[in-house]
């Protein structure tokens, strides 16, 4: 499919806003394995928690949290902005192309996060293995925009 | 040569070291006076709660042994100090100091106030004027050694009593303890002592519910705390951070049912319950339960004794540690001794050849 060139500049804020909101949900994911690590041991009453340097489960858990809150508009505009996009060059709004459905189904899983936090109380444990999903499918689509993505042809761009 | 002439925790008991302790402005005048009876060259004194040691460069070592003890017998006003003094020179005196500065020799391994204790005895032994190259070269190198111990080993690391445990837990699960809150349920003598180490830390809001109120009452009063009846106190843990049981019930008066409740009011705030009481005051499932961490009296004695297996390796390696910058440090002093200037080598354990060996 040919691509068009891009009606306006602004649009190309579409790649970076995604760049830095999988950047913080990564920080997310990393925080988040220690976490799971961390609350695993406590929860087994295991001694080398008293020596360990790992900070608080609340501290490392408000960090998700923050990451994941700051990320989730930058997500949302930068897939808006994509959807956009698409229908400047090719007139249609979405296409279910493997990166655009892998992003939907992050930002899902994310908005999923936030959502039972702020209604059920959602925290922890649970919540984590959440944040850690989301970080997986973010890898998902990752490979998907460099492999088999016919309208995101990472591959073959040129800047 | 330099010797070591003191007394500590080990050796003397608290009725004489708090005679023999120096306050730090009365330092200077002490040493001058220390000085001018033993007739030492250089001489550092460090006087803490839980030892005063005078170490000491002496052309005539015997008779400023001597010396010193009767000017520690008078500064003390007593007689037959010499039972609960100890004596070391050469090598023997080196790898105390290093011990000391390491924590090794402390009440409490591993703490970490006497590196700065030495220090400042130090400090104020060359501020006076009363240290020269040997004791400069051999204090300076004795707070390097106890760095090394510090930065190398995990010596007097992780809690050693039930109490601290509990702390050094809740603090991985909350972080700081301040604005923490706790509550007592069942009033028993180890939630006491349990309490007493969270509310160091600055936990608060004590609220405590016993069976019988006037034990509540007593307990509340001591620590500044809420007394509140039993069935309340069940109600209220959805309030608080850690809640500490000792009742003396027959059988478990916390069920997954009733934490589940409380679970569901807290909105996934987690919850630390340590239950110290024998038989179990809380049911051993609970622990399966979302964000709730659950300790029993055996769990907590589990990890006390593997910190003291580690502390014990620990101490070990802190040992050779010491050892080793001893003879180090000898080897400087026999150097020193003949004339030769030689440096203090930063990791001893590498290879001699690769050192410069002057002259």
């Amino acid at each position: 499919m040919p691509i068009k060139p891009v009606p306006s500049k602004w649009l190309y804020l579409h790649i970076p806003m995604l760049c830095l909101a999988y950047l913080l949900l990564l920080a997310a994911a990393g925080v988040g394995l220690l976490f799971i690590l961390q609350e695993r041991r406590i929860k087994r009453h295991q001694a080398v928690v008293v020596t360990s340097r790992l900070p608080s489960l609340d501290t490392m858990e408000s960090f998700i949290y923050r990451m994941i809150l700051a990320s989730f508009p930058l997500l949302t505009i930068g897939i808006l902005l994509g959807t956009h996009w698409a229908y400047m060059t090719r007139g249609r709004f979405w296409e279910w192309d493997p990166t655009e459905t892998f992003s939907l189904v992050t930002w899902l899983i994310y908005a999923l996060y936030l959502t039972l936090r702020w209604i059920k109380g959602w925290r922890g444990r649970q919540s984590t293995y959440l944040a850690l999903a989301g970080f997986g499918i973010i890898l998902v689509t990752l490979v998907a925009l460099f492999f088999f993505s016919p309208l995101h042809p990472m591959g073959k761009m040129r800047i | 040569m330099p010797f070591v002439l003191g007394l500590n925790h080990r050796t003397a008991p608290v009725s004489l070291r708090e005679k023999l302790a120096i306050a730090p402005h009365f330092l200077t005048q002490t040493l001058q006076r220390l000085k001018d009876e033993s007739k030492t060259e250089e001489l550092v004194c460090l006087s803490t709660c839980n030892r005063t040691e005078i170490y000491v460069q002496a052309k005539n070592r015997g008779f400023a042994r001597e010396a010193l003890r009767d000017a520690l017998e008078s500064h003390a006003g007593t007689t037959g100090l010499s039972a609960h003094l100890y004596y070391h020179e050469g090598e023997a005196a080196v790898q105390h100091l290093f011990a000391v500065a390491a924590g090794l020799d402390s009440m409490v391994q591993g703490e970490h106030e006497i590196l700065a204790q030495v220090k400042q005895a130090y400090q104020a032994a060359q501020q006076g004027g009363f240290t020269g190259k040997l004791l400069n070269v051999l204090f300076q190198r004795s707070l390097y050694v106890g760095k090394r111990v510090r930065t190398e080993t995990g010596l007097g690391e992780g809690a050693a009593s039930v109490g601290s445990v509990a702390v050094g837990m809740a603090e991985r699960i909350f972080g700081s303890l301040e604005n923490r809150s706790v509550m007592i349920l069942g009033a028993g003598q180890m939630a006491e002592v349990t309490a007493k180490h969270l509310l160091a830390q600055k936990a608060k809001a004590v609220l405590v519910a016993n069976r019988t109120f006037e034990r509540a009452c007593e307990l509340a009063a001591e620590f500044g705390g809420t007394a509140m009846h039993f069935e309340e106190g069940l109600r209220q843990m959805a309030e608080v951070d850690i809640v500490i049981c000792s009742t003396s019930a027959p059988h478990a008066v916390i069920k997954p049912a009733h934490v589940r409740d409380i679970m569901a009011q807290r909105r996934g705030r987690s919850l630390f319950l340590i239950d110290i009481a024998m038989p179990r005051d809380v049911d051993p499932s609970v622990n399966d339960i979302e964000n709730l961490y659950l300790y029993n009296i055996d769990d907590l004695q589990q990890i006390v004794n593997e910190n003291q297996a580690r502390r014990s390796r620990e101490a070990a390696l802190a040992e050779k540690i010491v050892q080793e910058e001893t003879r180090e440090f000898t080897r400087w002093l026999r150097a020193h001794r003949a004339g030769l200037h030689q440096g203090l080598r930063h990791n001893p354990a590498a290879p001699a050849a690769s050192l410069p060996t002057a002259e």
